[in-house]
């Protein structure tokens, strides 16, 4: 638990404004997620450009984007365009860490897609919005750095045979979760981990037999996450199924996060006593999943051992983690 | 005074009784007789270590004749010293003797300057120096290797980058108290070494100087070297970062145990040093052993290739 004064806080932040201009590192980067408005689907290849500075990158697949202001100039703008979308200007001063960028659609989008010569419908399960994964509660931000090794949730379809086209999960930075200055966590945007599609076991209801694995690397901080399984074509032969996000301990997610306990370390020429907190850390591995409050909230399990599966049941949050089927 | 104490114990499977027997070590200069601060002593087998405060004394409890294992002690500017257990037996003084140090002198002519192994420090995102389920941090300095295009250069200044979080210090005067938000307290050493030309690795001490951190703490930490005059006599050299592992720096790490399926408590000292987020063309971390070995630090390979260490250069 931290505790501070504000007075300590205000001379730190006096003595970071004064002696390090430089510090805002912030305003010199700009980064986030571009989205559909309608679909609140990432939407790749956006360009976006200083206007002023004339520098510009392109989001990737999870429709991030990343552009380094080298030359900072005063009131530029921030400018997204992207064909079959309406061009959007933000002005800089308007810029959040990390914000969300909708883009209009120029038409009008089918909720279809065609396979073949079929049309299919497309059904989001377990749907889950970007409000849901920004949303701060009385708490803060809802972060689950699951300690277990797997994470399984549980779907159900409207039919058998159903295609699973893609995943989607919420994915937050620990330290931005925490929503405070003093963030007790590093920053790591890189993570490696699996997704699995599980067949229910028909005795315990918990996942059973490893249907597919996929191994996700992320480099870049997306919150909104999706991943794209239309390549791999899917087809799940019963009405459920799980998804589990599988977490990989291996250096590549590793995030360390303070906790610390009181301990006397010296007594000052003035008779003082100053008390350290002995710094006690712990490891935890990237990616972070998301819990938003959810009414109806899905079953879900953790894998405890290496084998052993056991009921995850939370009073209020149900973990950001949809599935997108054709049928 | 340094206690090994609670380590012995544990892993000889000595029951910790009040007649138990301490032993206790004087390290001192050889010539001088003065205590020497800061001394690394270190258990091999056992894997244990611990730095000396300045009065140069360490306790080791129980029956030394009976114990299967050896002692290093190491203290810069001093020749490494290794002893069994059982030789220590009857001892209270250990000796080091001084190296002789054939320094380079410096020309005085330098002209330009550059800056190496630059990178961004907020994209900083991994550390070395914590246990972690994967691997235990066995290792008493980190070594971040430098090229040159010409030997002679002169070394100016050294940047470290560290993990460094903000806590809440709870002061108590005898009038009143407070909290006050700081930067974790930390001291380390940083050492310039030679390449050993048979390994690849750190050789020599190329300054008879003792760099200790110990101002102000920091995340960044800038050293202007120059006053030690440390001058580069080939095309490679290493900086150092030099673990002093007393309680000052006494903290702790949590780490799951897959045997006991649960968390336990690992003794840490920090600092844990920054990894370089630029990725190079090969290694160049390397790490001291417990054994005084130096190997490559491969724990972040392949995409941690360097730590977040600069170095200023003249020439």
């Amino acid at each position: 638990m931290v505790t501070r004064t504000s007075g300590s806080i205000s001379f730190i932040s006096f003595l970071a404004i004064l002696f390090f201009p430089a510090i805002s590192y912030a305003q010199d980067v700009y980064e986030g997620q571009v989205i559909s408005k309608t679909t609140e689907l990432a939407i790749p290849g956006v360009s976006v450009v200083l206007l002023k500075e004339k520098v510009g990158t392109q989001t990737n697949d999870q429709g991030y984007y990343n552009l380094t202001s080298p030359n900072k100039v005063p009131n530029d703008t921030l400018v997204f365009s992207s064909v079959g979308y309406q061009t959007f200007r933000q002005p800089v001063s308007d810029y959040q860490k990390r914000m969300f960028i909708t883009l209009e659609p120029s038409n009008t989008q089918l909720n279809q897609v065609n396979v073949g010569d079929r049309k299919m419908k497309v059904l989001v399960l377990d749907k889950f919005s970007v409000a849901d994964i920004k949303t701060v509660y009385s708490q803060g931000y809802v972060t689950k750095p699951f300690s277990q090794s797997a994470y399984a949730k549980l779907f159900e379809a409207p039919q058998e045979h159903v295609v699973l086209a893609s995943v989607q999960l919420g994915r937050r930075d620990f330290a931005i979760a925490r929503g405070n200055a003093y963030a007790l966590t590093t920053s790591n945007k890189n993570t490696r981990f699996l997704i699995h599609i599980l067949a229910v076991d028909p005795y315990t209801g918990a996942p059973g037999k490893v249907m597919f694995t996929k191994n996700i690397t992320l480099k870049d901080n997306s919150q909104l996450v999706k991943i794209d399984l239309s390549e791999d074509k899917l087809v799940i032969p019963t009405t459920k199924f799980f998804v589990a996000v599988e977490w990989l301990r291996i250096p590549f997610n590793e995030v360390i996060k303070l906790d610390y306990a009181p301990k006397t370390v010296k007594i000052r020429k003035n008779g003082s006593r100053l008390t350290t907190d002995e710094s006690k850390y712990s490891v935890l591995y990237q990616p972070f999943l998301v819990g938003f409050r959810q009414v109806k909230r899905a079953p879900a399990w953790v894998k405890i051992d290496d084998d052993i599966w056991q009921h995850y049941t939370d009073p209020y949050y149900d973990i950001a983690l949809s599935a997108t089927i054709h049928y | 005074m340094k206690k090994l104490l609670p380590f012995l114990c544990c892993l000889f499977t000595i029951c910790v009784h009040a007649q138990q027997k301490l032993n206790t070590f004087h390290v001192v200069d050889n010539k001088t007789q003065k205590p020497i601060p800061a001394t690394s002593i270190t258990i091999v087998r056992a894997k244990l270590s611990i730095t000396t405060e300045k009065d140069g004394i360490f306790v080791i409890p129980g029956n030394l004749e009976k114990m299967r294992d050896s002692v290093i002690l190491y203290a810069q500017n001093y020749e490494l010293f290794k002893i069994t257990l059982a030789q220590l037996n009857g001892m209270d003084t250990i000796r080091l003797s001084k190296i002789t140090n054939n320094l380079v002198t410096a020309r005085l002519n330098y002209k330009d300057d550059t800056l190496l192994n630059n990178y961004n420090r907020s994209e900083i995102a991994y550390y070395a120096g914590l246990n972690t389920e994967t691997a235990q941090f066995d290792y008493l300095q980190l070594a971040q290797r430098f090229n040159v295009q010409k030997p002679g250069i002169r070394l100016k200044s050294v940047v470290v980058n560290k993990l460094s979080f903000n806590v809440v210090y709870s002061i108590t005067d005898p009038d009143s108290q407070y909290d006050s938000t700081e930067l974790e307290h930390t001291t380390y050493r940083v050492h310039i070494y030679d390449v050993n030309t048979l390994t690849g690795g750190p050789g020599k001490d190329l300054s008879d100087k003792i760099i200790e951190v110990k101002i102000l703490d920091s995340k960044q930490s800038n050293f202007n070297l120059k006053k030690y005059n440390i001058i580069i006599p080939n095309k490679t050299f290493f900086v150092a970062i030099e673990w002093l592992r007393d309680y000052y720096n006494l903290g702790y790490v949590m780490v799951h145990d897959k045997k006991l399926k649960r968390n336990v408590q690992q003794l840490n000292y920090r600092p844990t040093i920054g990894i370089s987020p630029i990725t190079g063309k090969k290694l160049n971390i390397w790490g001291l052993d417990y054994k005084h070995n130096w190997k490559p630090y491969t724990y972040f390979m392949p995409f941690g290739t360097d730590l977040a260490i600069k170095a200023g250069i003249e020439y």
